[in-house]
């Protein structure tokens, strides 16, 4: 395949995923929501308190480690479960299924991200000390977790109980994701350490690509079996 | 074009057919027939390679084939004619969309998401769909079911035009469809 007629099927499966997901938001219900009530949650629980760096950076990564996991699988379970899988593997390429799902759920983690991320700083008054760490934190962070969870989608998705087993294969995989991304982020709330949440900050970035890149082949192994 | 030899498929331990072997030609239409549960659909299903075979060889040479099976599903939030525009950009070919559509009589329901259509409805766009390609080879899994006799008199007219420039395997138990064969395997 030409690098052109790639980009046509990666983009042609990125366009189905926004349309249906426009049409019928279950991902953006099933994160958004969760998000939501755990920020008021938090924001209750922890009135008239002032949330250190640590503790700040380790409520939101469980909120982004939860609603990650909660709703980014479907992309691949969701196709099983409706009886859509066999047009798309009588039509396109595992790989650029994989990319066109993976750019879906990158794109919807990083909406969530910084939607969330703003409205967690706002409301539980927390300063960003280091925006630059923030940023790449969040964009890293954003491609790691939804690198590891697409892929646990893409490898559960023909099992019986696949939503249980895509929740228990990304439990190893979300790990280093969670360890490098509260890292990063206490860093850019005020923690010291500088170098210590650029390192992690990096790791996630790494980490998120490495995820991306070897999905495909592991995906493409499992695609008509 | 298409060759079988001593095909089987076994699930569990249990098998649901064995030494099978067919060969179908350019020009010809060949109608597997048989009960219920007795393995027309994954025998067509081993020739798409969405399952595999437990023994046999199978040899194609046509460079691509169109697939329609009754159990297959469709996208509930796209419409008809995205639909089309999606599996053209899969495949990488024209999409088609205004001549499939009149082909196969959904021109009034270019824009009606799929959850909308009847099961009639559904079975056309996904004829559409198989011969978008203009494949050498079209596949059709009881292609009939559902459809009113406009809707058969339409799949009547696909069969005969694909018979001109290649070959349709069909899996069916409907008399109709059976009188378009040129050949059978039959597995009772």
């Amino acid at each position: 395949m030409t690098p052109g007629q790639w980009r046509r099927q990666i983009f042609a499966v990125l366009r189905k995923e926004f349309l249906s997901e426009i049409r019928s938001p279950h991902g953006l219900l099933t994160g958004g929501l969760f998000s939501l009530l755990a920020v008021i949650a938090i924001m209750f629980a922890a009135f008239n308190m002032r949330l250190t760096p640590t503790l700040a950076a380790g409520l939101l990564w469980v909120i982004f480690l939860f609603s990650g996991v909660a709703s980014l699988p479907r992309s691949f379970i969701a196709e099983e479960e409706n009886g859509t899988g066999d047009l798309l593997r009588l039509t396109a390429q595992p790989h650029a299924v994989f990319w066109g799902k993976a750019l879906f759920n990158a794109s919807l983690t990083l909406i969530t991200a910084c939607l969330l991320t703003f409205l967690f700083v706002v409301v539980m008054n927390l300063s960003v000390v280091h925006l630059d760490l923030m940023v790449a934190g969040l964009i890293g962070g954003g491609l790691a977790l939804s690198g590891a969870v697409t892929l646990c989608g893409a490898i559960a998705a023909r099992a019986a109980s696949r939503q249980a087993l895509a929740g228990a294969i990304a439990l190893p995989l979300v790990i280093p994701v969670a360890v490098w991304g509260v890292t990063s982020l206490r860093v850019a709330f005020g923690e010291p350490g500088y170098d210590a949440g650029r390192s992690a900050a990096i790791g996630l970035v790494a980490y998120g690509i490495v995820n991306n890149a070897i999905g495909p082949f592991i995906y493409a192994v499992l695609w008509k079996r | 074009m298409l060759r079988g030899e001593n095909l089987g498929k076994r699930f569990t331990d249990r098998w649901i057919f064995r030494r099978v072997s067919f060969e179908l030609a350019a020009g010809q239409i060949l109608a597997v027939i048989g009960p219920n549960g007795c393995g027309k659909s994954t025998l067509l299903g081993i020739v798409a390679g969405l399952i595999p075979s437990t023994e046999g060889t199978l040899r194609m040479d046509a460079t691509a084939f169109g697939y329609a099976a009754l159990a297959g599903e469709l996208y509930a939030d796209l419409t008809v004619a995205e639909h089309l525009e999606f599996t053209a950009d899969m495949r990488c070919c024209e999409a088609r969309t205004d001549e499939l559509l009149a082909l196969v009589g959904l021109s009034p329901a270019k824009s009606a998401p799929a959850r909308t259509l009847s099961s009639g409805m559904r079975a056309r766009l996904k004829l559409a769909i198989a011969v978008q390609e203009r494949p050498p080879l079209l596949i059709l899994d009881e292609p009939g079911a559902g459809l009113d006799r406009q809707g058969c008199a339409v799949l009547a007219d696909v069969i005969e035009r694909q018979r001109g420039h290649g070959a349709v395997l069909l899996a069916t138990n409907d008399p109709e469809e059976m009188k378009l064969a040129t050949h059978e395997l039959d597995f009772n």
